[in-house]
């Protein structure tokens, strides 16, 4: 009997299955992010390898023949097990049928003191029978093996059957742990950030171009689906209490002193319309920061209040090197505290904020669903080749069970809690859409050194 | 014959001399209001500075009475505390009367406030409990909003002064300046006994 992968039509095929996970693996990676292909290129390329390889060579008609005996012969194999096995059900059917007999002519009284002892002899002749249908059962096999060289083919599917199940349950769980990753610490700082430092004269302002943004994030610590977030709140805040803002966070501030850079935005800019403006400055490399309400927006946003903002945001987060869940979190406990709403409680610091949780737990029911599909697709596919490779083992080739051991009533609960994705404990909030700003420019605002800074 | 010459010669001068003064005066009122419009905005920063300060006087009497409670022995700290914001709150200069003496004597005050400020919280150090008393944290961080305020405060002072003593001094204005009682302003020097902002550790 050849080795397993010299079986090049039985290769390809497998190696064309195999590659349907890999495939959507890299669908499902390819839509979270790039990186992911780096990580799975490896797999991809070996799966591809083997699947093109085998659909090549499997058209060799010698291939073709050598898999066709392969399969005849097992069939037989399987057929002369089946007749084995009927042949000693039949003798246990018999069996039962006499222990019934026996049992049904004893009076009430025989049957409280001897049932035990009948179904202890009879269980007895169940083992015996059970040993001859197993002794001649290997003997045929034993003797099939010597012949064929063994039974290596249903093995061979076996395990193809196996590890595309197995492919198929890691992609998914690989996909599952991407859409459910918590916001990584921001670890990595790039020679760019460690070396440039900003102040007010250099620091770009999107927002003299751009009406809707109000973030300045050059070193880019702030991911860009968080910059949206904080521009919608920020945006929210000006048309509704008319407070123009600029939030910056960069790696270094000039000279570590966020204040000057405070007053510097303020002077050269102007931010706030009738002095009610809001310039926050965060240096993240240097664990500086300071909140800087405008002249006349001092008695809305008090300096205990601008202190209690960052304590309670800004703070904890930037300590465990999460600066979109800090930003985010201060913007919107920030449009809070002038909305005079309840304060936003910020999620664990191992999750994500919440505001994509929602978005999250879609992307989770839509891999799910995707993968249950394929799973039983699988499932079904292996089943039906079982059937017809003769693999499958019926209840014609299996011998009964004890029908003479009494079973006592315990009940087994088998159950499984099959878990879901994590538990939403907050909900997102719309923060709306709201027309797209023209233009931009701040209103002419100035500071009267008034807020709250600090350090982490 | 020349009777008509000397007229129309003299209308002529006439005309040339009351356009000169014509411009001559557009041109004084137009400095005055300049150097008015400067003058203000120095005296409405200088307002400001006053506000800040007072502002600073104001958390001092809750700040003594938080220290107290924990700290009552500490009774050299608290009384001079108390008496530089006494001296300090005593001395108002008014904006119309900023001369450099009297700015520099406002200075000292304040200064003395500094440092008597920075000798009563330098005080937790020695009392945790007061350290760690929600009050008191408080109250250090409404102190450090104030000094930047003043901070704040002083510097736009010091360029609106800056810029009103450019004005006045540049000419022609200061023909003008000299004759209507604009007289140059005093501005805040770093004080050379370091007038150091009481520092606020956690």
């Amino acid at each position: 009997m050849e080795l397993p992968f010299t079986n090049f039509k039985l290769t390809g095929f497998s190696g064309c299955l195999l590659s349907i996970p890999a495939l959507l693996f890299v669908g499902i990676a390819g839509v979270i992010g790039q990186q992911f292909y780096d990580e799975i290129s490896p797999y991809i390329i070996i799966v591809a390898t083997l699947a093109v390889l085998g659909v090549i060579i499997s058209y060799g008609k010698s291939a073709n023949k050598t898999h066709a005996d392969d399969i005849k012969n097992y069939k037989d194999l399987q057929e002369e097990l089946k007749h084995i096995t009927v042949k000693y059900n039949a003798n246990i059917s018999e069996l039962e049928t006499s222990y019934k007999n026996e049992i049904k002519g004893l009076s009430n009284i025989s049957k409280l003191t001897q049932k035990s002892t009948i179904r202890s002899n009879y269980s007895s002749k169940y083992t015996a029978i059970r040993k001859a249908y197993e002794k001649e059962r290997d003997q045929y096999q034993m003797v099939w093996k010597a012949t064929h060289g063994g039974i290596k083919l249903k093995n061979i599917w076996q395990m193809l059957f196996f590890i595309g199940f197995v492919l198929i349950l890691g992609a998914c769980s690989f996909s599952m742990g991407v859409t459910m990753e918590p916001e990584e610490p921001v670890t990595g700082v790039t020679a760019l950030m460690q070396s440039r430092t900003w102040s007010a004269d250099n620091i770009p302002m999107p927002h003299m171009t751009d009406g809707s943004q109000y973030v300045s994030n050059p070193d880019s610590i702030l991911s860009q689906n968080v910059v949206d977030s904080i521009n919608i709140v920020l945006r929210q805040m000006d048309e509704q209490f008319d407070i123009e803002s600029a939030m910056i966070i960069v790696g270094h501030i000039e000279n570590d002193d966020p204040i000057a850079m405070v007053r510097g935005v303020y002077q050269k800019y102007g931010v706030g319309k009738n002095n009610r403006g809001l310039v926050i400055v965060v240096g993240y490399l240097d664990h500086s920061y300071f909140i800087a309400p405008g002249r006349a927006l001092e008695g809305d946003l008090t300096d205990l209040e601008s202190d209690q903002l960052a304590r309670t945001y800004l703070i904890p987060s930037m300590k465990a090197e999460q600066p979109d869940s800090g930003m985010f979190y201060l913007a919107r406990g920030t449009y809070a505290l002038f909305a005079e709403k309840d304060m936003p409680v910020m999620s664990s610091l191992t999750n994500t904020y919440n505001g994509q949780e929602d978005e999250e737990d879609t992307e989770s029911m839509i891999i799910m669903l995707i993968f249950t599909v394929l799973l039983g697709g699988w499932a079904y596919y292996a089943n039906s080749m079982s059937r017809k490779l003769g693999f499958n083992s019926t209840s014609q080739t299996r011998l009964r069970a004890n029908p003479f051991i009494d079973y006592t009533t315990a009940a087994i609960a088998a159950g499984s809690v099959l878990g879901s994705s994590r538990s939403s404990s907050h909900s997102s909030g719309g923060w709306g859409g709201g027309s797209s700003h023209i233009g931009g420019g701040y209103g002419g605002g100035s500071w009267g050194g008034g807020g709250a800074g600090g350090r982490w | 014959m020349s009777n008509n010459a000397s007229k129309s010669g003299f209308s002529k001068n006439t005309l040339i001399i009351g356009a000169v003064l014509a411009v001559i005066v557009i041109w004084a009122i137009s400095a005055y209001n300049g150097m008015v419009k400067v003058e203000e905005q120095a005296t409405t920063e200088w307002a400001k500075v006053q506000s800040a300060y007072q502002r600073r006087a104001d958390l001092i009497p809750n700040l003594v009475n938080v220290v107290k409670g924990y700290a009552s022995h500490e009774k050299e700290t608290l009384e001079g505390v108390v008496n530089a914001r006494a001296k300090a709150t005593s001395i108002t200069v008014d904006a119309d009367d900023l001369t450099p003496e009297k700015l520099e004597q406002f200075q000292q005050a304040q200064g003395e406030l500094s440092q008597a400020l920075g000798k009563l919280l330098a005080v937790q150090e020695n009392y945790p409990d007061l350290k760690a008393n929600e009050n008191f944290m408080d109250l250090q961080k409404q102190l450090e909003g104030t000094e930047n305020r003043i901070n704040e405060a002083r510097n736009s002072f010091n360029t609106a002064v800056q810029e009103y003593n450019l004005k006045i001094r540049k000419f022609p204005n200061t023909l003008l300046a000299g004759i209507f009682g604009f007289d140059k302003m005093a501005k805040f020097e770093a004080d050379a006994a370091a007038q150091k902002a009481p520092e606020v550790q956690f």
